[in-house]
Formats: structure tokens, C-alpha cells, sequence
């Protein structure tokens, strides 16, 4: 099939066999690997990606699905070098270690201060809990996304 | 994924005509369907209903409030309608789902499902809903389910929306799992002054209409003797039993202390 | 400014933020093919008959392997484990074929259409069954289902210790399966060259060792395979040796004349990675009327699985906390290693010592009670002090455990209790209300290597320290970046050492064509010994470029000073040079020479004697969590609130990189408590997935705080301990002893379930035992 659809602020047009995810069209097709598999269930988070804006597991959907819709990938976030606020507090509070879940994890606190600017310690560890991290306990990966928070209102 | 063919309806009658088709599954948010696709050999033909006009929605209509079969749990739980109305759907599309899965689930994926462990469709039960089809007239949700895993869905039909009359903020929805959310439900009550609706109890959501002024013991007792729960991986039955008595007895106690 | 002590930006941090970061599964070669598994039909049954005829003819396949395509070698540290297995499988993991094929979809019909034979066996699934007088035999070479591994230790009276004792406790604890779900599953390329020499990517912690083991299997000579270890999704011990997908993975390139890789997929990550070793812990303690341990006693039953993988040595780790946590002066260890048709265990973080560890401590929580003495003044009363020889002669060199102990205590006492943030209604509760909640607190502590554990004959790590023509100091070392962020810790110790900014520092890893040896991550080593090798090779350097200053400066050595990367002279500072312009000096002139060095440190310890003593880490890491949990009365859910987790890590090399191991251990500590369990039902896992694989959830964890106590210890580099396991060691016991102390219930096997607590609860209340 013949898809149609916006990613990271680009159109683009690209035949795709309907059996495939999403996941693995971004990742094999369009060699866009910063979404990882890990799961292939909806139960990590590390495939999430936006879809107009809100958090979808990658994994779970057909890439046919995504026609005419709005994809956003952790490779659409940073303009050239300077990185998105979301990114630079991540980095800047050791929210990170083995970095598998990072991605995901970072789509979905975008995805949050989007509809949220100013949640609690407790909305966003909710916006996360379907974004599993075996490295870090989360807690520096919450303070990120409240710092994050910060430098978004700033 | 083993290939099969693929149609994107843009019209009622269209979609029907494909879903006639014997083995078509219907796409709505694809969080179930697509997980088969683990598992088992996909369906011959995938219809996606997301291009079907009209199904999606929380609204008003008089005493009523009508959500579309297409309405993602995300909308129902940011609903300002439903968090006046019927605030329990709201906590439970909160309680089932992660971000990622509720922008995607559908309540019209939820109830046609027809699984014990639907958390959309216990508190509908409890709270009357009726189900709107795409070819049959209305029907109560609770004459929608006709035994595990059968709905009364013709060949081609689709559900097209749930009905509530009238408000309810008090009916309450108790759901134990190991984690905080979205955890695999073990088993969970569904409860108003009326009627009790149970899941992971059983091959089906069960249904119990609670008779008036009955003590809490004998509610409890009523509630327990309907249920028959399994031993699965994630609980014993004697565990499910002794979980359907304290959730029973914990929400009667807070629904008649307010 | 100094790097060391600051909490420098991890070095990968941007990489990975931006999904730059080339994760294992990322890399394509041309040409590669995909392999997958076929798995064992049976836990034990003959092999009758193998046909892989119709795959081998299916569009796609390149190949299809058994064990007659391989010469059969064992691996494991008791060869006894066939990568590919003939003759006879031994649990559902057993690996009978392979297939390479074009795509992963094509490998896995491939699979399907491999027809295998089977005759089946009786099997075996547990200790009992396995121990029994006629009971069928996992291995057939051997004797009994005994697993070739024995450990007894002794050390004074036990006996007439009970004798004098006050009070005694005599219990049983059940340790179950769980297993590390990193998020980057086990993976694997091989690619041969024309010339017969093997490069191959994986997954392991250990290059080097799976280097010179992986050559074994094959046959071939170690300088033939060359070990490159991309970054990985995580690693948590499970990459500490070689498995099956390894060799398989070669055989299958060799055979097909192309790189093949294998990826497991989740389920398959679950079925087939080596689990945690699961253990059935006799543990007897005696105590004196004034409180002090007179002696243990433990009897550990192991159930090792099919194959020897390292589960069976984590009992050198158990007896040390045994052994070694709080001064007990009589000791005696023992074990009975089984062989069974269950999967096998491995290695995975804590090594034994999270088994251990929740024995002792709900032991010494049973014997505070018989004497009424608190929990806490029972543990300081017994606390190991600077100086202690342990039963073992581990030496006992800085201890920050009364100090642990302490302020870990004082801080959940002084700040109040801990609530949970969100309002999202408990499971269970109704909105805006919790009732039937009971709450309590526990404390628990470790003991644990801290500077390298010499379990094998070498414990060292060589690095070699470069500086270029630009000024970039380049660290070539052999430990390896697993995600823990040693590569920063390197950085920043290159950099102080040198007297250069930390960001011109990079580190190159994980190649055994390239780096010096390493002995592996593993043993909470990487900081300490990587960090010595770093140090010692860049004092080399240093030296080098004080040297080449001098000349270039006219002054002496002894004045220099190197500071933010120029040299200049402390009595004259205008006599100044910056350290590249240096470097550049000295290259590009006739006779012109480089700034390199190495070193290779290995730690000043010993192996264990053939009666396990020996002092076998330089130093020894101590840590105290005290855990606040409330319970549910009606549905035995327990919700941790609160845990602090005082560490004595000898000096905090980048405290945030520190902070985010503890907090990621303890993570890892309460799933093991509460929510973790790896469901073995005859032979299979029944929950291989993460909706029932229960890890903790950024909403399920409690706020964590970290309190790094430094005792500067001066065997490390810098000061420094090892802490990369600590974190995960003590949770699961304070959170035990945590629901003692809310209910009077006392559980004695992992996870608290609610279920299992619910039964605990109602059992005390009839038989009034519940507070």
C-alpha cells in the first residue's frame, strides 16, 4: 500500500506491505532506530511514539494506520544541534543510563508537558508508568521531566 | 507477521459488506487485535473502522450522554462530561490503561471484546448502559453478552456506541492488581446501590442485582456465591473469592457511609 | 575544577537522548542473514530423530544446523551443556536446531517445518524429586542428580554455640526464579571471514572470558574470534557467560557463508536467558541474652536446572554474607546443588548475596524479637568495625556500617512518614480513601565485594591512555560500559589524573581485538579496578608530558603544575604551555615521539583456598535500606512508601552516577520483593511476558533517598568502592522485616504476593499471632 503521512515535520509517501508495524517501518524501512523493540506487547513503552500529539505504542499499531496522521520520533525532537528541553534535562539530570528506555520514555513526557505544563511528582510518574526502566528506578527520570517542566515555562 | 488484506471503509454499509466476510476482524484501536498477531495467524481481512464518520464522541443528548464506539479511552477519562456524570468511567479508563495503550484503545474495542477483564464494561453494566449497533435496534449491554467471548453482533454489525441515562457520581469501581496501573486486573467489582457487576470472576462479566436494603453481610454473601472465579498464573480462585468479598464489603460500606 | 566528586554528564547521555545510540539490535551487515532457535518439545526426553529436510527447502532458508554440524564441544563451567544438544534434552530452553534465513519471519516458519523425534523421559522438577532414591538422571555420566560443585565451610563450635545460646532461630526461606528483563534482549552476530577468523557481537559482560570459552566450544583458536560488545539495552549479570545463541550463532555464519544474527524476541528472553539462582536457605542463628551473635548454621539447597551456568558459584557469595554480615564468630555453610529439568540459573546482580542477604536479616529480625532488643540497636550491637577479620579472612579495611545503620534510620524517622504522590486510588481502595491499612518499617543491610572479587586466577583490567595531536586524551580499556556509567567514571578519572578538562577525555571499549584484557563487569568491579588501570596508566602519561614540558620550558619537574590542561611553572607562571600544543610539540619534530602508556592493575588479594578462605576483594562495601511499606489488611497488597538507602561507597566518584545505581538496584530489590517471579510450572515458564512479569513501574516505586556515606577508602582509586550491585542487595529483607513490623506477620519465601500475604494474615489472626 501506498502510505501518506507526516513524520517529524516532513511529508512522505512510501509503499509499505500492510502486515507491518509501525515500529518495525520506522525502524527497517525508513531506518529510523532510535524507537526500539523490546517488547512487541504495549507493556515497555520503548516503541512509543507520537501520534498528533499523543503517546501510541509503535508496536501495537499498522504502519498503514499511520495515513494522514502526524508521527513524531525522538529523531523529529531536537532542531539540529540544540537539543529539546525534554532531551537537554534528561542529560542534565542523569535521567539516563543504559538508554534503552530513553526514547520512549522522553515521547512520552513530550507528550505529557504538552497537555500538562505543570504536573506533580505523581502525574508524571502516572504519564510513565507505561514506560518501563530497568537501570534507573525512575526517580532521576522524574525529576528530569520536572525540570523539563522548568525550562518549558521559562 | 504472515500478510493478509486490508480495507479502510469510509462508509457504514461499506464496512459491513467487508465484515461480512467470514474471518474479517474489525480494527478500532488495534491493542487487542494486534497482539493476536503474536500468537495466532492473522485474520484473512483487517477492517480498520477509524475512517467511519460519526462514531466518535461524548455528548449530551437530553438526559442522555452518548459515547461514540470510536472514542479512545483518553477522551473518556479527560471527559469534563463524564467526570460529572458518571465519574466511575472515567476512573476506570484512568485505571486500565497506560498513556500509550488509552490513546489508542476504543470503547467500542472494549465492550466488543466481551472479556471477563473489560474494565469499560463492568462499570457500564453496573451503571445500565445500553449498547447501539450498526444494524440491530438498542439493547441493554447486559442482554449484549450471550456467553465467554460471544456478543449478539450479527455478521457485519458493529457497535456504534454506548447510552447512559441520567447521572451517577456515587457507583464505584474497585479494581485489585499487583501494580498501580493498568496492572492485569485479578478481579474487580463494579458497584452501585443497585447491582454489582464482577470481573476476572468468571467466563463473562457477571452481572448481580442487589435486592433493596439488604445488611452488607448478605450483599457480600449474594455477590460471592455468584462467582466463579479460575486459577490462573496470576491468582488462585480461593484468592479471587476472598478478593470479591472485601472488595464487595469495602465499596458497600463507602457507598452507604456517604 | 575537580572531575572527580561532580556529577559530569554521563559521556553517552547525548547519543542516547537523540536515538543515536547503536544498540546490538541496530547493526546490519551486508549479506546478514536471520537465525532463530528451535527449543526443546520436552523438559526431558530422548532425541529419536531429527529432519530438517522441508525447512532446509523452504524460498529464504540459507541453512539449517544440529548438533551434527558442530564437533559437539561442551560449554560451562563444568562442560557438561551442548550448545546444540544430541542425544537428549533436559528442559524446554534445550536448543535441538537452527535456522538462518533471509528474514526472521521466513527463520521462524523454517523452525515449524523441522520435524523432530522424541521419546520422553520422566522428569524431574524438583529438589526432593531430584534427590530421591530412583530418580531419573539429568545427566547420564554422572553418578546422581549432585551437581559436581560442593562448598562447606566451618569455622569454630557451631553446636556448643547453640549450647550457650540465649535464644536460636531455625527457619527456612524460599527464594524464588526471577530473572533481569533488560530491556535490550540477548543478541548475537557472527561473521566469518575468507581466512577463517571469527568476529562476533553480543551481548556479554565478559569479552574477554566469553573470548577464550566461545573458542573452546568452536574449537578453534582464541586469536581466531574477535569480541566486539556494542552498547547494550542493559545487562545486570546476565551477559557474565556464554550460552547457547553464542556458538549457534557462529555455526550458523560459518555454515552459511554469510553473518547471521540471532535476536531473541521478549518471550523467548524470558524462556531462554539464565535466571537468578533461586535457593532453599536452612538458616539457624544464636544470640546471647545481651545480644550478640554467637553463630549460624546454613544449609543451602540449590536447584541448578539442566546445565552448570554460574548459578552453582553463587554460594561463594552467600557464605560471605553468611559468613560475614554483622560479626558472628561461629559459622558453618553448606550446600546441596541439584540438577534438575528446570531452567538453569546464572548470574544476576547481587550474586547470590539478595538470597543470602534475606535470610540473615530476617533471621537477625527473629532474633531481635526472642530478645527484645530493636531491630536497629541489634544490628549496630553487632555491626562489623575497620579492622574485623571475617570467619573467612576477608578483611575488613573502612566500614561505614554503624554509620549506614544510623543515618539511614535517623532520616526515615526525622522526615516524617512517606505518602504515596499520586491520587490515583490504590487497587482495591475506593477514590479518596484508604481503610484497612497498616503500616511499618524494616531494616535491612549488606555486605558485599567492594574492590573486585578474585574468583578467577586474574582479577585485573589493563588500560591504555593516549593523548593526540587535538588535545583528545583517548582511554583504551578492557572493561566494558554496560550502562552503569563506568565510562564516565573513567573519563573522570583520566582527567584529574591528568589535569585535563573531562570533556576532552573519551573512552574506547569493549573490542578484544583492540583493548586490553578485562576480566569483566561483574562484582561490582568496574570503578575500582577499571579506575586504577585508567589511573595508573594516565599518571604514566602525566609523567610523560611533565617530562616533555620541562624541556619545552625550561624548567624543572618538581615546579609544574598541570591544571584545566596547560602546564605552567608554579614559580613562574608565564611560563605556561597548553597540554596539545605540547603533545604537537614533541610528535612533529625529527626523533619526534607519542604520549601513550599503559598499565594493568590487578588487585592486591587472593583466591579462596581450598577451605574458602581468603582475603578476594581489596575492599568490602557496606549499605543499610530502611523501608516504609503499608499493607493492605483486606488484600495483602503491600505499597512501599518509602525506602533510604545509606551506602558506604569509600568516596563517590560522580554522586549522580552512584545515586542512579542505588536507585536503580533498589528497583530491582523490591521487584524481588514484591512483584517479580518467574512462574516455572513442571519445567516451563508460564509467565513469559511483562504483563505477567510484573517489573516495578515509575508509579509503583517509592520515593528513594540515596545518602552516600564516604569513608574514603584507600585501596581505591580515588577512594572509591564498588556499588554497581549494592543497591539491589537489602531491599527485599527491609521490606519483609517492614511488614513484621506492621502486622506480626513474618513470611519466610519471595515475592510477597498479596495473596501469599492475605494467607499470612488470616493464619496469624486465627492463630493470634497478628499485632
Amino acid at each position: 500500500m501506498r502510505l501518506s503521512f507526516r513524520l517529524n515535520g516532513r511529508n512522505v509517501e512510501h509503499d509499505v506491505p500492510v502486515n507491518r508495524t509501525l515500529l518495525d517501518f520506522l525502524r527497517d524501512d525508513l531506518d529510523l532506530l532510535g524507537a526500539n523493540k523490546a517488547c512487541e506487547s504495549g507493556d515497555c513503552g520503548c516503541c512509543i511514539v507520537l501520534r498528533d500529539g499523543a503517546p501510541v505504542c509503535s508496536c501495537l499499531m499498522l504502519a498503514v494506520d499511520a495515513a494522514g496522521r502526524e508521527v513524531t520520533t525522538i529523531e523529529g525532537l531536537a532542531n539540529g544541534d540544540e537539543l529539546h528541553p525534554v532531551q537537554r534535562a534528561f542529560v542534565e539530570r542523569w535521567a539516563i543510563q543504559c538508554g534503552f528506555c530513553t526514547p520512549g520514555m522522553v515521547m512520552s513526557a513530550v507528550a505529557l508537558l504538552a497537555a500538562n505544563p505543570h504536573p506533580t511528582e505523581g502525574d508524571v510518574r502516572e504519564a510513565l508508568a507505561g514506560n518501563l526502566c530497568r537501570c534507573t528506578g525512575y526517580a532521576k527520570i522524574v525529576e528530569a521531566v520536572q525540570y523539563a517542566a522548568e525550562l518549558l515555562s521559562a | 507477521m504472515k500478510p493478509f488484506e486490508y480495507a479502510a471503509p469510509t462508509t457504514l454499509p461499506e464496512a459491513s459488506r467487508l465484515l461480512r466476510r467470514p474471518g474479517s476482524a474489525a480494527l478500532a484501536g488495534g491493542t487487542q487485535l494486534l497482539l493476536t498477531f503474536k500468537w495466532l495467524p492473522p485474520p484473512p481481512l483487517v477492517v480498520n473502522l477509524k475512517g467511519l464518520p460519526g462514531l466518535s464522541g461524548i455528548r449530551a443528548e437530553g438526559e442522555d450522554v452518548w459515547i461514540g464506539a470510536l472514542t479512545t479511552l483518553a477522551e473518556v477519562r479527560r471527559s469534563e462530561l463524564l467526570a460529572r456524570r458518571f465519574p466511575v468511567l472515567c476512573l476506570a479508563a484512568r485505571l486500565m490503561a497506560v498513556p500509550a495503550v488509552a490513546s489508542m484503545g476504543t470503547v467500542g474495542g472494549n465492550v466488543a471484546w466481551a472479556s471477563p477483564q473489560a474494565d469499560l464494561v463492568q462499570p457500564l453494566l453496573a451503571l445500565d448502559a445500553t449498547v447501539e449497533l450498526s444494524q440491530s435496534r438498542p439493547m441493554p449491554l447486559r442482554d449484549f453478552y450471550r456467553g465467554p467471548g460471544q456478543t449478539a453482533l450479527q455478521p457485519g454489525e458493529i457497535i456504534t456506541g454506548v447510552r447512559l441515562t441520567g447521572q451517577d457520581q456515587r457507583a464505584l469501581y474497585l479494581r485489585h492488581s499487583t501494580r498501580r496501573l493498568a496492572d492485569a486486573q485479578v478481579c474487580s467489582v463494579a458497584l452501585t446501590d443497585r447491582r454489582a457487576v464482577l470481573g476476572s470472576c468468571g467466563p463473562t462479566p457477571i452481572v448481580i442485582d442487589l435486592p433493596a436494603g439488604a445488611s452488607v453481610d448478605d450483599v457480600v454473601e449474594l455477590v460471592a456465591s455468584k462467582a466463579s472465579p479460575r486459577d490462573d498464573v496470576r491468582a488462585s480462585a480461593a484468592y479471587r473469592l476472598k478478593l470479591v468479598r472485601a472488595l464487595t464489603r469495602r465499596g458497600l460500606e463507602h457507598l452507604r457511609a456517604a | 575544577m575537580s572531575a572527580v566528586g561532580s556529577r559530569v554528564r554521563k559521556l553517552d547521555a547525548v547519543l542516547k537522548v537523540t536515538g543515536q545510540e547503536n544498540y546490538l539490535p541496530n547493526i546490519r551487515l551486508p549479506g546478514m542473514l536471520h537465525g532463530k532457535i528451535l527449543r526443546s518439545r520436552y523438559p526431558h526426553a530422548e532425541i529419536v530423530r531429527i529432519d530438517a529436510s522441508k525447512a532446509e527447502k523452504l524460498p529464504g532458508v540459507a541453512c539449517v544446523i544440529t548438533a551434527e554440524d558442530t564437533p559437539k564441544l561442551p560449554m560451562g563451567y563444568k562442560k557438561d551443556h551442548p550448545p546444540l544438544k544430541y542425544g537428549k534434552v533436559r528442559s524446554l530452553r534445550d536448543e535441538v536446531a537452527a535456522v538462518a534465513a533471509e528474514t526472521p519471519d521466513i527463520a521462524k516458519e523454517a523452525l515449524e517445518l523441522i520435524e523432530v523425534e522424541y521419546r520422553e523421559l520422566p522428569p524431574v522438577f524438583s529438589l526432593e524429586a531430584a534427590m530421591s532414591a530412583n530418580a531419573p538422571l539429568i545427566h547420564e555420566d554422572r553418578p546422581g542428580n549432585e551437581v559436581d560443585v560442593h562448598y562447606f565451610f566451618e569455622h569454630g563450635d557451631v553446636e556448643a554455640a547453640f549450647q550457650e545460646a540465649a535464644v536460636a532461630s531455625d527457619d527456612t526461606f524460599e527464594l524464588p526464579y526471577v530473572t533481569h528483563a533488560a530491556l535490550g534482549t540477548m543478541c548475537c552476530i557472527a561473521q566469518w571471514d575468507a581466512e577463517g577468523r571469527l568476529t562476533i557481537w553480543s551481548t556479554t559482560q565478559v569479552p574477554y572470558l566469553y573470548q577464550r570459552e566461545l573458542a573452546e566450544v568452536l574449537g578453534i583458536h582464541g586469536d581466531r574470534i574477535r569480541v566486539i560488545q556494542p552498547t547494550l539495552g542493559g545487562g545486570f549479570g546476565r551477559g557474565l557467560d556464554v550460552y547457547p545463541i553464542d556458538p549457534i550463532c557462529a555455526f550458523l555464519a560459518r555454515k552459511a557463508g554469510r553473518p547471521v544474527k540471532i535476536e531473541f524476541d521478549r518471550t523467548e528472553e524470558f524462556i531462554a536467558c539464565p535466571t537468578r539462582q533461586p535457593a532453599r536457605f536452612h538458616l539457624r542463628a544464636a544470640a546471647s541474652r545481651d545480644g550478640r551473635l554467637l553463630a549460624r548454621d546454613a544449609m543451602v539447597y540449590l536447584d541448578n536446572g539442566a546445565y552448570v551456568s554460574w548459578g552453582p558459584t553463587t554460594p561463594y557469595v552467600m557464605m560471605a554474607t553468611v559468613t560475614g554480615l554483622y560479626r558472628v564468630p561461629t559459622v558453618r555453610f553448606e550446600t546441596k546443588i541439584l540438577y534438575t529439568n528446570n531452567p538453569y540459573a546464572g548470574a544476576m546482580r547481587g550474586y547470590g548475596n539478595l538470597q543470602a542477604t534475606f535470610a540473615v536479616e530476617s533471621s537477625m529480625d527473629i532474633l531481635a524479637a526472642k530478645l527484645g532488643i530493636d531491630p536497629l540497636e541489634f544490628r549496630l550491637r553487632n555491626a562489623n568495625q575497620p579492622g574485623d577479620v571475617t570467619p573467612q579472612d576477608m578483611r575488613i579495611t573502612t566500614c561505614g556500617l554503624s554509620e549506614c545503620l544510623e543515618k539511614a534510620s535517623t532520616l526515615l524517622a526525622a522526615s516524617g512518614g512517606g505518602e504515596k504522590t499520586s491520587d490515583l486510588p490504590r487497587p482495591g481502595q475506593p477514590p479518596g480513601r484508604v481503610t484497612r491499612i497498616r503500616r511499618g518499617q524494616g531494616v535491612a543491610s549488606l555486605f558485599h565485594v567492594g574492590g573486585g572479587a578474585r574468583v578467577y586466577r586474574s582479577d585485573g583490567c589493563g588500560a591504555i591512555v593516549r593523548i593526540d595531536d587535538f588535545g583528545k586524551v583517548t582511554v583504551v580499556i578492557g572493561a566494558s560500559e554496560i550502562g552503569q556509567g563506568s565510562d564516565t567514571v573513567l573519563a573522570q578519572i583520566c582527567a584529574d589524573t591528568l589535569g585535563v578538562p573531562v570533556e576532552r577525555v573519551e573512552i574506547v571499549q569493549d573490542d578484544t581485538l583492540v583493548c586490553p584484557w578485562d576480566v569483566g563487569v561483574h562484582a561490582s568491579r568496574t570503578t575500582f579496578i577499571a579506575g586504577h588501570a585508567t589511573r595508573l596508566a594516565a599518571e604514566k602519561v602525566r609523567q610523560q608530558l611533565l617530562e616533555l614540558a620541562s624541556g619545552l620550558l625550561e624548567e624543572p619537574e618538581e615546579n609544574l603544575r598541570i591544571e584545566d590542561g596547560v602546564i605552567t611553572s608554579a614559580r613562574e607562571p608565564s611560563r605556561r604551555i597548553s597540554y596539545d600544543r605540547a603533545v604537537r610539540a614533541t610528535h612533529f619534530r625529527e626523533g619526534g615521539t607519542q604520549l601513550i602508556a599503559e598499565a594493568f592493575y590487578d588487585p592486591p588479594t587472593t583466591m579462596q583456598d581450598e577451605h574458602f578462605k581468603g582475603n578476594i576483594s581489596a575492599t568490602y562495601a557496606f549499605g543499610t535500606q530502611v523501608a516504609e511499606i503499608e499493607v493492605d489488611m483486606d488484600t495483602g497488597r503491600i505499597d512501599v512508601l518509602r525506602v533510604v538507602a545509606a551506602h558506604d561507597v569509600g568516596r563517590a566518584l560522580n554522586p549522580a552516577g552512584a545515586e542512579g545505581q542505588i536507585e536503580g538496584g533498589v528497583a530491582m530489590g523490591l521487584g524481588y520483593a514484591v512483584t517479580e517471579q518467574l512462574i516455572v510450572q513442571d519445567g516451563k515458564v508460564v509467565n513469559p511476558y511483562f504483563r505477567d512479569y510484573k517489573l516495578a513501574t515509575a508509579l509503583d516505586m517509592p520515593k528513594v533517598d540515596v545518602i552516600l556515606v564516604e569513608t574514603n577508602d584507600p585501596a581505591g582509586p580515588f577512594g572509591a568502592k564498588g556499588l554497581g550491585e549494592a543497591g539491589a542487595i537489602c531491599t527485599a529483607p527491609a521490606i519483609a522485616n517492614a511488614l513484621f513490623n506492621a502486622t506480626g506477620v513474618r513470611i519466610k519465601s519471595l515475592p510477597l504476593t498479596p495473596e501469599r500475604v492475605l494467607e499470612a494474615l488470616e493464619e496469624a489472626r486465627a492463630s493470634g499471632a497478628l499485632r
